[in-house]
């Protein structure tokens, strides 16, 4: 067992994410405590493109696994081929995303390798034993606890996307090389056919750098045209969610649902307009950078998380903020 | 094995007829060594990760109120989220 750390790096259709950049970062710091080097594990098909783009963030090797049966992603190739890997080369520490995709793979890995997985993690760090210490929330945010894997190796934790920061880039140091896995098509059981896309190339929730949600005071499913112009005015990066009451009430589809049943969240802004800030609702957005409310009830709980609290009515407020975001984005 | 997402359908609830004949139905309990894991496996004991120091997160500090009209707290929103925020 060696003392290295190894990130995941995560990409779809070519496309590198961000939380792969952010892991690189604390990787870096990590390994300097175990005295290890950091290593990135890159899996696709046609990738080669991506692995420069890792270059020069704190890893001493990219480690770019490419095979026809990586280009899309499934549980089964994905699990297969990171066990090998790992395996072979032994790293103390395993890290990943708490993606979508991240959090369908790494409890998968844990299993096969019998170790143990911190997921969600929001902080990481090494004690003084040189021990992966991972702070998580608990109990919908209410709580925090630290879990360690006292024995079982390598020691694998998820990051939490939009946490923790992205590196400065350096001169380029990291070396490629390819590795190979044993792998085919008969490895994976569940096999992809098509993949549609839903209308307007939304992306997803979870990473989105700046949210805007309406409630039950949003009041009908039209009514949302405003939250979507609100968001669409913050341009790229942008996305539309909801709360419970909004989605049970048939205003948002239910993918657009934030809170302890629908998806935790943690964009660079969030906007609450027309939620109340139950503690379910809070639970999956309270670790957002920065939170603005828009209510016209002074004793919603939302405005005890806000940054920015406006009580007012949002029907007023939210079309002129618009034309505000767009005046100043405008500007440049 | 398929995963389902809430709301790819309407719930099929039990009707009370059938209810009352679960009630009749016998409930077989499956010890661990039956079931072909040894204890050591599962559970706490089981965990390959511990859990220690348990804490409140820390507080988020009090946010600011803005007041005024509409248009004077759309534009206050908007400067703050550029200047302060850095976001716009």
């Amino acid at each position: 067992m060696s003392n290295d750390v190894w990130i995941v790096a995560e990409q779809r259709e070519g496309k590198l994410k961000k939380v792969s950049l952010e892991l690189l970062g604390i990787g870096k710091r990590l390994a300097e405590k175990t005295g290890g080097s950091l290593g990135a594990l890159l899996l696709g098909h046609e990738i080669e493109g991506l692995a420069a783009e890792l270059d020069g963030y704190g890893a001493s090797k990219i480690f770019l696994c490419d095979s026809e049966v990586l280009k899309d992603y499934s549980s089964e190739g994905y699990t297969k081929a990171i066990v090998d890997l790992v395996k072979a080369h032994q790293p103390s520490i395993l890290l990943g995303g708490a993606t979508a995709l991240g959090k369908d793979l790494f409890p998968r890995v844990a299993a096969r390798l019998g170790t143990g997985l911190a997921s969600d993690c929001v902080g990481l760090e090494i004690n003084d034993q040189g021990v992966l210490v991972a702070q998580r929330p608990i109990f919908a945010g209410k709580a925090m606890v630290d879990t360690v894997t006292p024995e079982a190796r390598p020691q694998m934790a998820c990051v939490r996307p939009n946490v923790l920061p992205v590196p400065e880039k350096s001169s380029g140091s990291s070396t490629i090389e390819k590795v190979t896995v044993e792998i085919g098509p008969q490895d994976v059981r569940a096999k992809i056919k098509e993949i549609v896309r839903t209308a307007g190339e939304k992306i997803d929730l979870t990473e989105a750098s700046v949210i805007v949600s309406g409630g039950r005071g949003v009041a009908s499913q039209e009514n949302f045209k405003i939250i979507e112009e609100l968001a669409s005015a913050f341009g790229e990066g942008s996305a539309v969610g909801a709360s419970r009451s909004a989605v049970d009430a048939g205003f948002a589809p239910h993918d657009q649902q934030v809170g302890q049943t629908g998806k935790v969240v943690n964009p660079n802004l969030y906007i609450a307009c027309g939620i109340s800030g139950s503690i379910q609702h809070l639970a999956g957005m309270r670790t957002s950078k920065y939170i603005v409310a828009i209510n016209k009830d002074p004793e919603a709980p939302i405005f005890q998380v806000a940054d920015y609290g406006i009580v007012d009515d949002l029907f007023k407020v939210v079309p002129l903020l618009t034309e505000e975001v767009k005046k100043l984005k405008a500007q440049g | 094995m398929i995963a389902a997402q809430k709301g790819l359908n309407e719930p099929r609830y039990a009707s009370l007829p059938n209810i009352m004949k679960a009630k009749k139905k016998e409930i077989k309990k499956i010890d661990l060594a039956a079931a072909g894991v040894e204890s050591g496996e599962v559970g706490e004991r089981g965990s390959k990760l511990k859990t220690k120091n348990y804490r409140l997160p820390p507080e988020r500090e009090a946010g600011k109120k803005l007041e005024g009209e509409p248009a004077e707290t759309a534009a206050q929103l908007a400067k703050l989220l550029r200047e302060e925020a850095k976001l716009i």
